[in-house]
């Protein structure tokens, strides 16, 4: 059997980048167990997730799979012309792959070795890549960005929404976090505040307290009590659409 | 770059390379202790440091979580340590693996650097953290958890195994 790897070791680092945004959505997830909820500490933390998020995971995130996907293209194109070689053996595509001159600016021994290493596993990829990893690959991609996107767009909706309908904070909801005695000066700026929160919390909903992809039972069972205060929070918007407050 | 963190040694490399090659993945060998100490690194944290240091971090908080919370902290501190370590390790190797920065586009796609072999091998060893604790823990957090384990530990081992 003719073995295969390595396959794009270069993007490893690259896509683990994903990442950049997690500590902040665990940062978020302890803030709220210390009773720091909708603390000025978590509000800051909440805009550093979600420009991290959209930074990290939408921008560098599509950017790089488009040029892991041109890379793999090219390379797919490789492996069908060595085999569709009329020679009786199939053609390595390792001559136009590896450059045989690295490694020759080096002046001393482990950067000969580094530069060798690039090819130490060219045997096992001779014979191009196949098709079906290609595919795996670029699946597997593919749902992971759209669940990026999909995630983003909930944070989005979950602002938009608090601007087109009222606020429901200045009505009974803000009572219950002064008791809690933890931001006063809420009062004054509380919109993009509880926005910034709400959309970090949804994020944590979505995409579970932990940062990876996914959905989990526990991610579940939060989303249901998250939904339960959301359910709260519009009928407390209703009742106060309805009745006229004073000075409103 | 070749890789910061050294080669294995001998015995476990040539213990685990047949089993490696019978998987198609002949770059598990050079990083096999990799994944194993990450591994271990990330179910120390969870099982020791983080029950020893939080309650002395967060003496009002930890000890008054029940033990579901409790057991999600623990999961949040080890999710909260690899997340950092991750990408302070990538963005590392980005800018210094000078052999990776000058791949061609085939060698982006079959080459190969010691340093990110490393990235895939930290990943790899908390993906089986991750999958051990969603085993052992599958009657408080159910079978949805085992099956997003699995799925992470299988899309982060692409580049090893599949």
């Amino acid at each position: 059997m003719i073995l295969q790897r390595p396959f794009v070791n270069y993007y490893a680092p690259v896509f683990i980048l994903y990442e950049l945004s997690s500590p902040f959505l665990n940062i978020h997830w302890f803030l709220d167990k210390i009773e720091m909820t909708g603390s000025r500490t978590q509000w800051y933390n909440g805009m550093l997730l979600l420009s991290v998020f959209f930074c990290c995971r939408l921008v560098w995130g599509t950017w790089q799979s488009i040029m892991v996907y041109l890379d793999m293209w090219s390379a797919l194109q490789q492996t069908w012309s060595a085999a569709s070689s009329p020679l009786q053996t199939p053609v390595s595509v390792n001559a136009n792959v590896f450059r045989p001159d690295s490694g020759n600016m080096c002046i001393d021994e482990s950067c000969a070795r580094a530069n060798a290493e690039i090819a130490r596993f060219k045997d096992f990829t001779a014979t191009g890549v196949p098709t079906w990893l290609v595919v795996t690959y670029v699946t597997s991609n593919l749902i992971l960005n759209f669940l990026n996107y999909f995630w983003f767009s909930k944070m989005v909706e979950t602002v938009l929404k608090r601007f087109r309908t009222p606020d429901s904070s200045t009505g009974p909801g803000q009572k219950e976090k002064d008791q809690d005695g933890i931001v006063k000066e809420k009062l004054q700026e509380n919109i993009p505040q509880d926005v910034i929160l709400e959309a970090a919390a949804k994020l944590e909903e979505q995409e579970g307290g932990r940062g990876e992809l996914g959905l989990t039972p526990e991610q579940i069972s939060s989303a249901i009590d998250a939904g339960l205060g959301e359910e709260l929070r519009r009928r407390r918007a209703e009742l106060v659409a309805k009745v006229p407050l004073p000075g409103s | 770059m070749l890789d910061p963190f050294g080669p294995p040694p001998a015995w476990l490399r040539d213990f685990v390379e047949p089993y490696a090659l019978s998987l198609n993945s002949p770059t598990l060998p050079e990083h096999i202790h990799e994944v194993f100490f990450a591994f271990a690194f990330y179910q120390f944290i969870h099982s020791f440091l983080s029950p020893w240091l939080s309650p002395i971090l967060f003496p009002k908080h930890y000890p008054k979580l029940n033990a579901r919370t409790r057991l999600n902290w623990d999961i949040h501190v080890v999710s909260l340590v690899q997340s950092v370590l991750i990408n302070v390790a990538a963005l590392w190797i980005m800018f210094v693996d000078t052999e990776r920065g000058q791949m061609s586009t085939g060698e982006r796609v079959f080459g190969y650097t010691g340093a990110c072999g490393l990235i895939q091998a930290l990943a790899v060893g908390y993906f089986i953290y991750d999958l051990i604790v969603s085993i052992v823990h599958v009657n408080m957090f159910g079978i949805g958890l085992l099956f997003h384990a699995v799925s992470a530990l299988w899309v982060f081992s692409l580049g090893f195994v599949s």
